[in-house]
């Protein structure tokens, strides 16, 4: 075939390989958002996309040079070209990327190959620093109709999932490593090794950030719910509509955060089976005790008893309250 | 003196409440005392009688008390003040237990805040009680611990039924006087426990305990067991766990410390007396793996023996002093 012959049947297929393109994007898009909402995250599908994602099909002009000239000798460029549509998913860290790995390797509409998978290429090469970014080619698993336009089986379209570093990474060597134009220095090389190297370590700082928090973050979750699941099994009723007097309460005592579990909380309301009453009869004469912070509080008071005074968050009343109703003397 | 009952509201009850847990809860300086006098018409007798009295008969018995009160104070200068008899239950739903509580509130002076049209305006009062100044309470507690089967109201009730508590500042300071004296001897008529040689002997071990348990360093270990004996062996007439926590131990081991005190019930305060740990405060020895242990008096081991290097096997001491006899 001559150039004039495949630039003809390519632009022919191009409105076919643009709704493929499209419906990748919009089936993977549409799985993920059903995933952050199933683990409870609650960012939005476009804050942890970092890069709007979106397919793009080859342009004619290089479909053409790399089907006739760059010395590939493709028997059908129409089949053996993989990337004639392509997209690309780029979220912030490594650990967000397996996510997207999960959804594409799952989903049933087609079928899929991994070209380059950056976790592999760690194992096999660790001394190797160099482009990173997971490349798969799906393939439609059976003739489809998308946005009006016939889909046939077999259809390839590549997807990029990469960390907004590795595509740092990308952009930043692409053009100057890859063209062919000229031979790059070694000493170039190194030095984009090093970079490389280096994003991949900020990476991990910001995993390891990441989970931290995160973590810290559960920890508080798990002791609000507990408190609120005893309140609910004590009929205690919470009228209080905002956490944040809950999770005021117990950022000032994060050390214990994680002591403040159903059985310990059950534990006081069997040990001090008046608790319950004392709240309800309470929560007329201040927020503290329609919240789980009220609950809390009592947890707090039996353990810590005069300890607690220096570091409680809000009116001295309520805590020497608190502490008569417990029978413990504070100030002693 | 009055002849109602006051009806206090939820604010009133929670305000006494607050007063009386501070006073008498757990960690505070209230000691439990022995009743002594418990014959027909005592003060014990008379108090524990008002649990089961109507409405007349407690007016007429705490007039009685109040009266019997203002007799007992007659020894230097007593400030003037209000007695109230509370009956009240502590305790939990499951587990509740009646208690009789004599307060002895001295009055305070204090201004009363009024916001008028020109502004604020304080009021001078020379008589309010049941401020959060703990040295104007002086309280006197008997709880409930059984009844006997088949008592009636009628019948005098028995003092091994009852666990008798007193709080007063005057207690807790450096000797426990005469000023104190009067409220819970001559009134209440109850001397300090004579279960306090085996209360003593509790905390003493159960510190111990705590002090073997700790994450300390052996070193560490060996001198909080000598600010144990200090403590013991000081003027104070009364020890508490909350004290020595605060004394002598660290941030993070207090709530530990005191969690295992209340479980041993020794979580108040106690009379002195080291009746039953004499030989342990007189002696502290240092005992080694061979059975060789060294023995010297307590208040000056920590001076006079000292640990200068320990290894798996072998330690090294130095004594200051001579060997004079071999």
């Amino acid at each position: 075939m001559n150039d004039a012959a495949i630039r003809d049947q390519y632009e022919l297929l191009k409105p076919m390989l643009n709704a493929w393109g499209s419906f990748v994007v919009s089936t993977i898009r549409e799985r993920l958002t059903t995933e952050l909402i199933r683990r409870g995250d609650h960012r939005k599908i476009d804050d942890f996309l970092k890069i709007p994602a979106k397919h793009r099909v080859k342009d004619t002009t290089s479909f053409v040079a790399k089907a006739l000239h760059r010395g590939k000798n493709y028997r059908d460029p129409f089949t053996d070209i993989v990337d004639m549509v392509g997209a690309r998913f780029v979220v912030l860290l490594s650990s967000e990327t397996v996510m997207l790995d999960a959804i594409l390797e799952a989903a049933p509409e087609w079928q899929f190959s991994k070209d380059r998978d950056f976790e592999r290429a760690r194992v096999d090469r660790p001394q190797l620093f160099d482009y990173e970014s997971n490349h798969y080619i799906v393939r439609n698993e059976r003739a489809r109709e998308h946005e009006g336009v016939v889909v046939p089986a077999e259809t390839a379209c590549e997807v990029q999932i990469r960390t907004l570093l590795q595509h740092a990474y990308a952009e930043l060597s692409h053009d100057r490593l890859y063209k062919p134009e000229c031979q790059v220095p070694d000493r170039v090389r190194r030095l984009v090794a090093r970079g490389s190297a280096l994003l991949e370590t900020t990476d991990h700082v910001f995993c390891e950030v990441s989970n931290t928090i995160g973590d810290a973050l559960q920890a508080l979750q798990a002791a609000h719910a507990a408190a609120i699941a005893a309140c609910a099994t004590n009929n205690v009723p919470l009228t209080g509509t905002t956490s944040d007097v809950t999770f005021r309460l117990l950022e000032q005592f994060a050390q214990l955060v994680t002591e403040i579990t159903p059985a310990s909380l059950q534990e006081l309301m069997h040990k001090r089976d008046y608790v319950p009453s004392k709240m309800r009869e309470r929560s007329n004469t201040s927020v503290l005790f329609s919240h789980p912070a009220g609950l809390i509080s009592y947890w707090l008071v039996d353990r810590l008893e005069g300890a607690i005074v220096e570091r409680w968050p809000f009116d001295r009343l309520l805590l020497e309250q608190i502490a008569a109703d417990l029978g413990i003397s504070l100030f002693a | 003196m009055s002849d109602a009952l006051i009806a206090l509201d939820a604010a009133g009850k929670d305000l006494v409440s607050r007063r009386l847990a501070e006073a008498l809860g757990d960690g505070s300086h209230s000691v439990e005392v022995a009743v002594e006098r418990d014959e027909a018409g005592s003060v014990f007798a008379v108090s524990a009688g008002l649990l089961d009295a109507d409405n007349a008969a407690f007016i007429a018995a705490s007039k009685q008390l109040a009266d019997r009160l203002s007799r007992a104070q007659n020894v230097g200068s007593i400030k003037e003040g209000v007695a109230l008899m509370i009956d009240a239950t502590v305790g939990t739903n499951a587990l509740p237990q009646r208690v009789m509580i004599i307060v002895k509130a001295e009055s305070d002076a204090a201004f009363i805040k009024r916001v008028a049209v020109h502004g604020v305006t304080l009021e001078f009062v020379r008589d309010m009680v049941f401020g959060a100044q703990q040295r104007l309470f002086k309280i006197g507690a008997f709880l409930e611990d059984r009844r006997a089967q088949g008592h009636t109201p009628a019948d005098p009730r028995k003092k091994s039924d009852f666990t008798a508590f007193v709080y007063d500042h005057q207690m807790n300071i450096k000797s426990a006087g005469l000023a104190a004296r009067y409220f819970y001897s001559t009134f209440l008529g109850t001397t300090m426990a004579p279960s306090a040689p085996a209360l003593n002997k509790v905390f003493h071990d159960a510190t111990l305990q705590f002090i073997a348990d700790s994450n300390r360093t052996r070193a560490e270990k060996w001198e909080l067991r000598g600010h144990l004996v200090s403590y013991f062996r000081s003027q104070e007439p009364t020890i508490s766990a909350r004290t020595f926590s605060e004394r002598y131990l660290t941030q993070e081991e207090r709530s530990a410390y005191t969690r295992l005190m209340r479980e041993a019930d020794v979580s108040r305060a106690i009379t002195k007396d080291t009746k039953f740990i004499a030989n342990q405060l007189k002696q502290r020895r240092l005992k080694f793996s061979n059975n060789v242990s060294i023995t010297a008096p307590a208040e000056t081991f920590a001076s006079t023996v000292e640990i200068v290097e320990s290894s798996a096997n072998s330690t090294t001491l130095r004594i200051s002093g001579t060997v004079i006899d071999d």
